[in-house]
């Protein structure tokens, strides 16, 4: 039954040379071509003077709502990781932190980023922010810079040192843990994440293994895992794109393995051999 | 020190306009603050007037100056109070905004609410609140207001809570007794003030008071805090009725409450014949008793007056069968009586660290339970709350509001916990005891099998005793379908398995909180060790976190770390290597104690067998700020064991 209170927000069409276009005036720091994600890739009721059609919403590609993590780290002999990450949050990403964050000021906004980003991090991560972020415009990308150490990444093994890959993989850590699910999967909207990460060995580390690259394409939602290792520095690469917005629940099982693979990839480790083992093997 | 801005005449401001007291403060000069402090009280102002016996005023006034936008919510006004004997005869709010006019709003701008539950357990209270919302509350802006109480006290006592999350700038606390009425004040938590004298009002005054700012862990706001309590009596002495200034009087003052609230109607009396009938011994007929308060009394908590402190009679909870806390502790006690054991009702926080030898007495309890007097020659393992006390003898402590936790012990918050025990001699300050740490414990064991492609499989049996076996039941307990009662295990295979199936799972003793609770489960995990050329790398501590974050932080720590009671866990996992491959290289083996927690590890082979056991033990259950270091370097120690790998290298 129509129920007209279910048409909860309103939106304007806009035809752009020759293109349906949709935008909420309403929605501050949303940029051109995007609406907020309550009203991304649904249906509603386009008014005209006929009464209506009803149409569907835009729903944006991935690659339009990332999340870019690029760190530039340096390993200590002690297994601990420090030096430089830069966050580049764009589309829908950067808008709802934008949003999230209007009414508050610089001191919140500093503690709502490093907390974030704290939280990606599977360790004991410390994180300053040392820019000022643009919080104020839609459509430039929203970036954070920032000083990051992580105390104990590396582990030992005897004469070997492991090395994860996974820096910012706790995110995917907890995700659908039970193998039962009732009611379908909603995401909020289209996104990516895309991290690279050099580490730069101490001096005299040797490289043993790195682990295989990982690719799981599921078309709607794809992992990629490459890691690299040249002139004692590591480069990792990990790329996780979510091109869904509902799942219905039958389908839950296979997206529950889709992250048991990715969080697999997230645990592989490189394995280094110290200077002192190097030599002495 | 900085002198009281006005005294409380009425004020003198256009209407619309802030009053002259808070005019004067635009220009004060702010109390010590940091980058993160929200808003600053520049002024506060309590007078409590004493009538009579039956009669007290109390004017406050306040004023912040709000410094961040989350400071706005000192905009908003919050007047709680006990109907009927509490009445808010006024109320007014003022903003100076940083630029324009003032704002001012009054008592019919209010709204009168019931506040939702409180503890989060009351059925039915009678607690109500004013709220007021002063416009403009910007950074930037001042907000302050005015309001007035009248009450019918229900104790001769009050407290000065003047510092709190906010900077305090000067705070003042004034008390006037009627003729030949005396004080005492205790301060806690802050270096004594002494009083001023004007007539018959004395005076106190504290200023740049330093705002608290929360920590993960730290101890009971209430622990910390300072603040100044004082009690009042009228000429001729204390008032047994509704005062009291230690603990012995305040055990007293409860017991009047309580007098005659034990007494056992024949329906008891029935009852209790009918649940020891058979039993042999005082402990069986104890346990028997306690179970039934545990289980067939239902918690309704119904506080009306000083119905939060006066307990029900008896014979009407065991009618109802319903009740609060005090309510069970009363009923338990009844029935005891009927089979000729004593026992004392006992006030407790359950915030260990609320209430310390240090307190001066007052109201900081939310929790009742009971102590029992054991009879002579009775002993028993399974009784271990049990303090020696010099006077009483041998006191078990018992809670029948948490039927969780069985007959002989307590639950870790009451552990090393002060509490007033009543007896007939008036009331005393004693610490629970606080139980063996092993009590407290998961022991799990795994016997596990690792193939050459790194797919892990095999059993695991958890033993989960005291705390650790009541949050899993507490967890279940509305749980109804039998596949949803291994979700825990779910949850606890997610923390530490990138990929998992669970193939077999079982729940023991669920019911039989007097029993360990047990889970048995097996489950696989595919690629759980990671192929590096013709090496195998696997992580021996397969499952269970004991690390913890919480001091990873940029700001130095300031209060003790609490932890919630003492613990003992064990693992033991032995994992079957694949055939062809032999142990290259081992973590070494962890071994850290210190005298609040140790952490021991090891990773042996034995044969085809890598078996990796550690112990985790809490032993003191707070570490003070000093320590903090030593707290940090201990979880560090433990997540770099955690993370720790065996090296397998193919012979093929």
């Amino acid at each position: 039954m129509m129920q007209s209170k279910k048409l909860d927000e309103n939106v304007v069409l806009v035809k752009v040379n020759g293109k349906d276009m949709y935008f909420n005036p309403g929605a501050a720091f949303t940029p051109i071509g995007l609406l907020t994600w309550s009203e991304t890739g649904v249906s509603g009721l386009r008014m005209d003077k006929d009464g209506g059609t009803w149409i569907k919403t835009t729903l944006p590609a991935s690659s339009e709502s990332q999340i870019q993590r690029e760190a530039k780290l340096k390993l200590s002999d002690t297994g601990d990781l420090e030096g430089t990450l830069k966050v580049t949050y764009t589309g829908l990403e950067a808008m709802y932190r934008r949003l999230e964050q209007r009414n508050t000021d610089d001191v919140a906004r500093k503690k709502f980023l490093e907390d974030q980003l704290k939280e990606q991090v599977p360790g004991a991560a410390e994180l300053e922010l040392t820019n000022k972020p643009d919080w104020s415009s839609a459509e430039t990308p929203l970036i954070a810079e920032l000083n990051l150490k992580i105390s104990g990444w590396a582990s030992s093994a005897g004469k070997r040192v492991m090395l994860p890959v996974g820096f910012f993989s706790a995110g995917e850590r907890r995700v659908f843990e039970h193998a039962n699910r009732v009611h379908p999967i909603y995401f909020e909207y289209p996104y990516q994440k895309v991290d690279d990460v050099t580490v730069e060995l101490p001096q005299g580390w040797q490289v043993s293994s790195t682990p295989p690259a990982q690719t799981q394409d599921a078309k709607i939602i794809v992992y990629n895992l490459k890691v690299e290792n040249s002139n004692g520095t590591v480069h990792v690469v990990r790329k996780l794109n979510f091109d869904i917005l509902l799942l219905e629940s039958k389908y839950y099982s296979a997206l529950r393995n889709f992250f048991q693979v990715v969080r697999t990839g997230d645990e592989e480790q490189m394995l280094l051999q110290p200077a002192s083992a190097s030599a002495s093997n | 020190m900085v002198a009281g801005i006005l005294t409380l005449a009425p004020h003198i401001a256009l209407a619309g306009d802030a009053p002259q007291w808070m005019h004067a403060l635009v220009s004060a000069p702010l109390p010590t603050y940091d980058e993160k402090t929200d808003a600053v009280l520049l002024y506060s102002e309590t007078n409590v007037t004493v009538v009579s016996a039956d009669k007290i005023k109390t004017q406050v006034r306040e004023a912040y100056k709000i410094l961040r936008p989350a400071g706005r919510e000192h905009g908003t006004v919050f007047v709680p109070f006990q109907i009927p004997a509490q009445k808010v005869t006024s109320l007014h709010g003022w903003c100076i905004p940083a630029q324009g006019k003032d704002y001012e709003v009054k008592d019919k701008d209010s709204m009168e609410i019931s506040p939702p539950m409180i503890q989060g357990i009351e059925l039915v209270d009678d607690l109500k609140a004013k709220v007021l919302r002063i416009p403009a509350p910007d950074p930037g802006s001042i907000v302050g207001w005015e309001y007035e109480i009248e009450e019918r006290p229900l104790v001769l006592q009050d407290s000065w809570e003047f510092q709190g999350l906010d900077p305090v700038r000067e705070s003042h606390y004034s008390l006037q007794l009627p003729s030949g009425w005396e004080y005492r004040a205790a301060w806690l938590n802050y270096p004594e003030s002494k009083p001023t004298e004007t007539g018959n009002r004395q005076q106190w005054t504290v200023t740049d008071v330093k705002g608290i700012r929360k920590e993960p862990e730290m101890p009971p706001f209430h622990g910390v805090a300072g603040q100044m309590i004082v009690s009042f009596f009228p000429s001729g002495g204390l008032s047994v009725r509704n005062g009291f200034s230690n603990w012995r009087e305040m055990g007293s003052w409860y017991a009047n409450l309580a007098q005659g609230r034990t007494e056992a109607s024949p329906q008891i009396k029935q009852q209790v014949a009918a649940l020891t009938a058979g039993k042999s011994t005082t402990l069986q007929k104890m346990q028997a008793l306690a179970e039934f308060v545990q289980h067939d009394i239902r918690y309704v908590a119904i506080e009306l007056g000083i119905g939060g402190w006066q307990p029900h009679p008896a014979p009407d909870i065991f009618s109802h069968r319903y009740g609060d806390c005090k309510d069970k502790s009363t009923l338990f006690r009844s029935m005891l009586h009927e089979i000729g054991v004593d026992s004392y009702p006992v006030a407790i926080n359950t915030k260990r660290g609320s209430i310390t030898m240090e307190t001066p007495a007052h109201r900081g309890f939310n929790h009742q339970i009971a102590a029992i007097k054991l009879p002579d020659g009775l002993s028993d393992p399974s009784l271990v709350a049990i303090l020696q006390h010099p006077k009483l003898g041998r006191i078990l402590f018992f809670d029948p509001t948490d039927e969780l936790t069985p007959f002989g012990q307590v639950s870790g918050d009451l552990q090393a916990n002060y509490s007033l025990v009543v007896t007939p001699e008036g009331g005393e300050l004693v610490p629970l005891p606080q139980q063996p740490s092993a009590m407290n414990s998961i022991q799990r064991t795994a016997k596990l099998t690792l193939d050459p492609t790194g797919r892990l499989k095999g059993d695991v049996k958890e033993v989960r005793l005291g705390d650790r076996a009541w949050a899993e039941r507490w967890q279940q307990r509305t749980v109804t379908k039998d596949s949803d009662r291994i979700k825990p295990i779910e949850t606890l295979l997610a923390g530490s398995l990138s990929n998992f199936q669970v193939t077999k799972a079982t729940v023991s003793n669920l019911q039989h909180a007097d029993q360990p609770f047990g889970f048995e489960y097996s489950f696989e995990s595919a690629n759980y060790a990671k192929n590096a050329g013709n090496l195998l790398l696997v992580r021996p501590r397969v499952l269970g976190n004991k690390a913890m974050s919480i001091l990873e932080t940029k700001e130095p720590r300031k209060f003790p770390i609490e932890f919630d009671g003492p613990a003992r866990d064990t693992d033991t996992f032995e994992i079957t290597i694949p055939a062809g491959y032999v142990v290259d290289d081992l973590p070494p083996a962890v071994d850290s104690d210190y005298s609040f927690a140790s952490y021991h590890s090891k990773t042996e082979v034995k044969g085809s067998v890598i078996r990796y056991t550690r112990t985790f033990e809490v032993k003191e259950l707070s570490v003070p700020v000093g320590r903090a270091e030593d707290l940090k370097k201990f979880y560090r120690i433990i997540a770099g064991d955690e993370r720790n790998t065996v090296v397998l290298k193919s012979g093929n």
